[in-house]
């Protein structure tokens, strides 16, 4: 069955490749898989139209489980540059977005434990007008005051994100606010489904303790 | 829509606790990728595209594999290591330099057919001297299949045991512990029977009197155990053994 599907997977591609029909349109209506194995043909626009798809989910992600804007953004174009570098590894018997999300935790926690790093090429934080660059948060709250308490609660919840430990913390952002599905994140964290829930009710209890006084 | 996992459930007017954070975690704000991050992207993967390889020794000693994973150098030195000391041992074994050593050393190994052996040396005056050398064949090797049934094999030490000759005394009729069959009973003649009497008669003369004192002890010995335990014993008569 699985079979199958992977031959089908191939031959569509193999269709579209030898008719030449690689338009941005026809490249956008494609799966993940689709495009990676696109891209294994050398067909540059598909990884382009694959960051165009997860830049935004993994920097919430990659954000949100080492806590450093700046980092984040360096990681998360270390996470594509791997990605372009090792497209020939990529089966597609995985999801795209596992083996993406397994490639930025991976290199998320190995930045956490260098503490440190050095750009080879970093990211220009300034734009052309000098104004520091800062990360734009949306605003979907029409009342100013409660906005801020909002952002005040925001921040408490990350600090006290990083606080926990990060097999905990992993979980709980990859399914409280990443919100992907329990298959999805044992897939990532290569781990089963049991372990998964376990971290994740573990993590939400830390959680939980850590900001007692802001649910009294 | 609530999550059979999760560890609490809201009762539908309050939200409890967990339940409030995992609202918030939920509406916590979407950090977005910078925007011009798709060109520095870009930039960053001509730039290494175009750097140079890391040399050879790096590759070799930190490969890159998949997950970002590198293989410590150490596992390159630990088999590196390993590979020198087998090829070591196998070269000294099929060397064997101490067989050949010994093989030189000894006369009359394969190749070497005479040997020049030399007497010792007459001193005819102060400047002569005289000396006989005679070349001689080395003994052939030993061929054990053939030597070995030459060899006598029995033993240099009697292995019988050695018993004093006695006519008191059963013999052992063989090497083995096993009983013989029914010894043949051969009539003796009236004479030997007249010898072995008077022996016996002679032996109990000679003996008598050792016998019964020792009789006498043992029934003295005995008559005194019984009286410490005080058990009542009829005086019997006294009699003279002798």
């Amino acid at each position: 069955m699985e079979n199958n599907q992977e031959l089908s997977l191939e031959q569509r591609v193999e269709q579209l490749f030898e008719a030449q029909s690689l338009d941005r349109a026809t490249l956008e209506s494609l799966s993940d898989e689709e495009l990676m194995l696109l891209f294994q043909r050398d067909v540059r626009l598909a990884f382009d139209i694959l960051v165009e798809r997860y830049k935004n989910p993994l920097m919430n992600y990659i954000f949100r489980f080492t806590g450093n804007s700046e980092d984040s953004a360096d990681l998360l174009q270390d996470t594509f540059i791997r990605v372009y570098r090792k497209k020939h590894l990529y089966k597609t018997i995985a999801r795209f977005s596992t083996w993406v999300y397994t490639i930025a935790g991976n290199l998320a926690k190995s930045e956490l434990r260098r503490g440190h790093r050095k750009y080879l090429t970093p990211i220009e934080r300034k734009r052309s007008d000098d104004e520091e660059y800062s990360i734009p948060l949306p605003d979907h709250d029409p009342l100013p005051d409660r906005s801020a308490d909002k952002n005040i609660v925001f921040e408490r919840i990350q600090k006290a994100l990083l606080q926990i430990p990060e097999v905990f913390r992993e979980a709980v952002v990859l399914r409280d606010i990443q919100e992907l599905s329990y298959e999805e994140i044992a897939e990532i964290t290569d781990m089963p489904i049991g372990t998964v829930k376990s971290r994740i009710n573990r993590g939400r209890s830390q959680l939980q303790e850590l900001l007692k006084d802001l649910y009294d | 829509m609530p999550d059979p996992n999760d560890i609490t459930q809201s009762n539908g007017e309050e939200p409890f606790e967990p339940q409030r954070l995992l609202q918030d975690l939920k509406a916590m704000p979407r950090i977005s990728a910078p925007m011009d991050f798709s060109h520095h992207l870009s930039r960053a993967i001509a730039d290494a595209e175009a750097a140079p390889p890391p040399p050879w020794w790096k590759r070799l000693f930190l490969p890159e594999v998949e997950g970002g994973v590198r293989i410590p150098g150490l596992a390159y030195g630990a088999v590196g290591l390993m590979v020198v000391l087998f090829f070591s041992v196998y070269v000294f074994r099929v060397t064997d330099f101490e067989h050949d050593l010994r093989k030189e050393t000894q006369p009359g190994h394969p190749g070497e057919e005479m040997i020049p052996e030399q007497s010792p040396a007459y001193r005819i005056d102060s400047e002569h001297e005289l000396r006989v050398q005679e070349p001689r064949t080395p003994d052939p090797a030993v061929a054990p299949p053939v030597t070995e049934p030459t060899v006598p094999t029995s033993p240099a030490v009697p292995t019988s045991p050695a018993v004093p000759t006695s006519p008191a005394v059963e013999q052992p009729r063989a090497r083995t512990v096993v009983p013989p069959s029914a010894p043949a009973t051969q009539p003796r003649s009236a004479d030997a029977e007249d010898d072995l009497q008077l022996n016996i008669r002679g032996f109990f003369e000679e003996e008598k009197q050792s016998l019964i004192d020792s009789a006498r002890r043992d029934s003295l010995r005995t008559l005194d155990s019984l009286r410490r335990l005080k058990i009542e014993i009829p005086d019997a008569p006294s009699q003279d053994p002798r």
